[in-house]
């Protein structure tokens, strides 16, 4: 976090040059999660190069007591929703509903079939669950993207989407209960 | 120790519990096989989910970025010099059009401020037509200067050459502005 803090503070110096490296350090979680999020790869290069565009035209109001990452990419949500609201790509998923109740997370084991995951290989497994996060809600995608592919903490996306914390964990265990439930269905 | 929720599996696995709560819960996966066998399939899930593979970039995709970003990036220095220089030529040749226009005001001996807003609210309708009356003229006694009398071979040249001086200035400031206005323009949302 201290090195994002110094390169930001070299490029607001005008060593503009310091904000490749910070180009570098996030251009693959900002892709895998663009990418996920709108399932098109040219769409996602282009949000993704818009999110280090808009970074840098607003660095200055960049408040360094916070965190650089989640900074980031607040603005790369929502640019997506603005991109969805003005219909710019496709919003499928977006309209997609869902039940804040469907899978409650203190369900006990035994009302669930035991194990799903283990008719899989690994290699396998991995497909499915790709397959599967696109499926479901965007809302729930996010949530889940920012959790186990960007590896952020439940506070980080607490304080990007600006839910609070518990909501964020409910909504991170729906999509994960989504994505086994989609592979039990799996013949 | 009744069996444990799914909401505590995953916290279990994503180490997001106090000690005390691990080790109750690593007590009970001992003693019941279902919640073994939830936790190990929990265990591949998570593990799947975080092995999804990375999304391929293109080759040198941060430079072309950067690339991108020089094109918007002002230097300082260089920006503040054309703003001032801008500011003055604009400011300098709007003045002195707008005197020239209304002579009386400068002799009024109106405070500055006055003078100028007063200046402003008479001639600026009229400015526009003066720069582009100027500069029409003094095209037409360029290109046919025998269909002009005062501009002949030999003489002076005698088309109010202050007014097209600051004609000229009056437009080169304005360019400067638009140019720098075109320049740090809000950067636009691309249509992907």
């Amino acid at each position: 976090m201290a090195e994002d803090q110094e390169l930001v503070r070299q490029v607001l110096a005008g060593h503009t040059q310091a904000f490749e490296a910070i180009i570098l350090k996030y251009q693959q979680p900002l892709f895998n999660y663009l990418g996920r999020m709108v399932g098109e790869r040219e769409t996602a290069l282009d949000l993704t190069q818009e999110v280090f565009l808009k970074a840098f035209a607003a660095l200055h109001t960049y408040n360094p007591n916070y965190n650089f990452r989640t900074w980031l990419f607040r603005i790369a949500s929502h640019l997506l929703i603005d991109q969805w609201r003005k219909k710019k790509i496709p919003q499928t998923s977006l309209e997609q509903s869902w039940d804040e109740e469907d899978a409650s997370c203190f369900d006990p084991v035994d009302t669930r079939a035991l194990s799903v995951t283990a008719r899989f290989e690994m290699e396998e497994l991995i497909r499915q669950v790709e397959k599967a996060l696109q499926k479901i809600p965007v809302h729930l995608r996010e949530l889940f993207l920012w959790r186990h592919v960007n590896g952020l903490s439940y506070a980080e996306i607490a304080e990007i989407s600006g839910l609070p914390v518990g909501t964020v964990k409910n909504r991170v265990f729906q999509a994960k209960e989504r994505i086994r439930a989609s592979l039990e269905e799996k013949p | 120790m009744t069996c444990l929720s799914l909401a505590s599996i995953y916290d279990y696995l994503e180490k997001e519990l106090a000690p005390e709560k691990v080790q109750t819960i690593e007590a009970h996966l001992q003693s019941c096989s279902r919640c073994r066998q939830a936790v190990e399939d929990r265990r591949r899930l998570l593990e799947a989910c975080h092995s999804l593979p990375d999304l391929s970039l293109p080759p040198n995709w941060a430079q072309s970025v950067m690339a991108k970003l020089s094109r918007l990036t002002p230097p300082t220095l260089i920006w503040l010099l054309v703003f001032l220089t801008s500011s003055v030529l604009l400011l300098s040749s709007l003045g002195w059009l707008i005197l020239s226009f209304q002579p009386g005001l400068a002799a009024s001996r109106l405070p500055f401020i006055k003078l100028v807003t007063v200046g402003l609210a008479r001639s600026l309708i009229f400015l526009g037509a003066k720069i582009i009356l100027t500069l029409s003229t003094s095209l037409q006694a360029l290109v046919f200067p025998s269909s002009f009398p005062q501009a002949g071979p030999g003489q002076n040249f005698p088309l109010f050459p202050l007014e097209l001086f600051f004609s000229l200035l009056f437009l080169v400031g304005l360019g400067c502005f638009f140019w720098i206005f075109w320049r740090n323009r809000p950067l636009a949302v691309k249509k992907p």
